[in-house]
């Protein structure tokens, strides 16, 4: 152990084997780039949220159309001021309130008592065009942007 | 195998606290950039504990600081994540260190982390479901590529700053 330690006291910052590791790394990024950035051209028509990966709820910001699934009549509640929407999602005694903010397009999910840090509403940016997304781990709850493009409606 | 000695375990320790302190510490600030991405500084004393001690110990650290981390702030939820990807992490660090001797602890320390934060990604992604979350895969490897070297930065100047005289002490009746 204490070898290590003096190897380590004697090593420079860089050295010339770790241009190989870089070259992975660099490789595995640049990788990853390519197998998973998408940017999305698809018009931002609305929002939909899906609860275990079932679809509870969609709305529509040209129609203003808001559509619960029908088991969850009884646990989404809705409430309109202007062009502000809240829709509270009721999970037993917790929830989370998703804004929509029809006038300026986006959707942002702005409380809810799933946990101490709350990510779904601190980390998450709002969502303001088709490939943003909003999750809720503790309440496998998923707010995503949906997109349009030549008559198909699709998930961005 | 190394003895479990009295001093080892109470420098393991002591490292563990620390990391446990600053895992803490970090969890109080907003993300980097984006939604879980963090700088990981408490990465630098399971660095410090893989130079110092063996990966055994490093194990143990991450067992210890992501048990009782995820319990004191984040939430039970992320337990999952945060352990399979500090458990991976720590074993190709050690494995790199050991298998690798030229490599510096800087570029080990990158790895380290890029692999941490894709591991993070991949296992949420196959708990929750949400494949979007893949989309943010890319951009997590880029950010734990430079969390990795802050962190290994600061494992390689606290192990040069230290004297001497401070390791003779420490490994007084500890090694062999």
């Amino acid at each position: 152990m204490k070898k290590q330690v003096l190897e380590l006291k004697n090593q420079k910052q860089f050295r010339l084997a770790d241009v190989i590791l870089y070259a992975v790394i660099v490789a595995f990024v640049v990788g990853l780039f390519f197998a998973f950035f998408k940017k999305t051209d698809l018009d931002f028509v609305g929002v939909e949220a899906q609860f275990d990966s079932k679809v509870i709820m969609t709305y529509r910001f040209d129609s203003d159309e808001l559509n619960v699934d029908g088991e969850w009549q009884d646990k989404v509640t809705v409430a309109r001021d202007g062009e502000i929407i809240r829709v509270k999602f009721n999970f037993g005694d917790e929830y989370n309130v998703l804004e929509i903010d029809r006038a300026k397009k986006r959707a942002k999910m702005i409380a809810a008592d799933c946990s101490h840090h709350k990510e779904c509403v601190n980390e998450f940016p709002a969502i303001d065009s088709a490939d943003k997304f909003t999750i809720c781990v503790p309440h496998k709850l998923q707010i995503r942007g949906v997109g349009e493009s030549k008559g198909e409606v699709s998930v961005g | 195998m190394k003895k479990f000695t009295t001093k080892r375990l109470t420098v393991l320790s002591f490292l563990t606290g620390l990391a446990l302190i600053a895992f803490m510490i970090e969890s109080l600030f907003p993300p980097l950039l984006l939604p879980g991405a963090k700088m990981g500084i408490s990465n630098i004393f399971t660095m410090l504990c893989l130079v110092m001690l063996t990966p055994c110990d490093a194990v143990v650290l991450i067992i210890v600081r992501t048990l009782l981390g995820s319990l004191f702030s984040s939430g039970i939820s992320t337990l999952i994540y945060s352990l399979s990807a500090g458990l991976v992490s720590v074993i190709l660090s050690s494995v790199l260190m050991r298998v690798f001797p030229r490599i510096s602890i800087v570029s080990i320390s990158i790895a380290s982390a890029v692999t941490h934060n894709a591991v993070q990604n991949l296992m949420f992604v196959w708990v929750t479901g949400a494949k979007l979350m893949l989309g943010y895969l890319p951009y997590l490897a880029l950010i734990g590529a430079v969390a990795g070297a802050v962190v290994g930065l600061a494992t390689y100047f606290i192990i040069k700053i230290l004297p001497i005289s401070v390791f003779d002490r420490l490994y007084a009746g500890l090694d062999g």
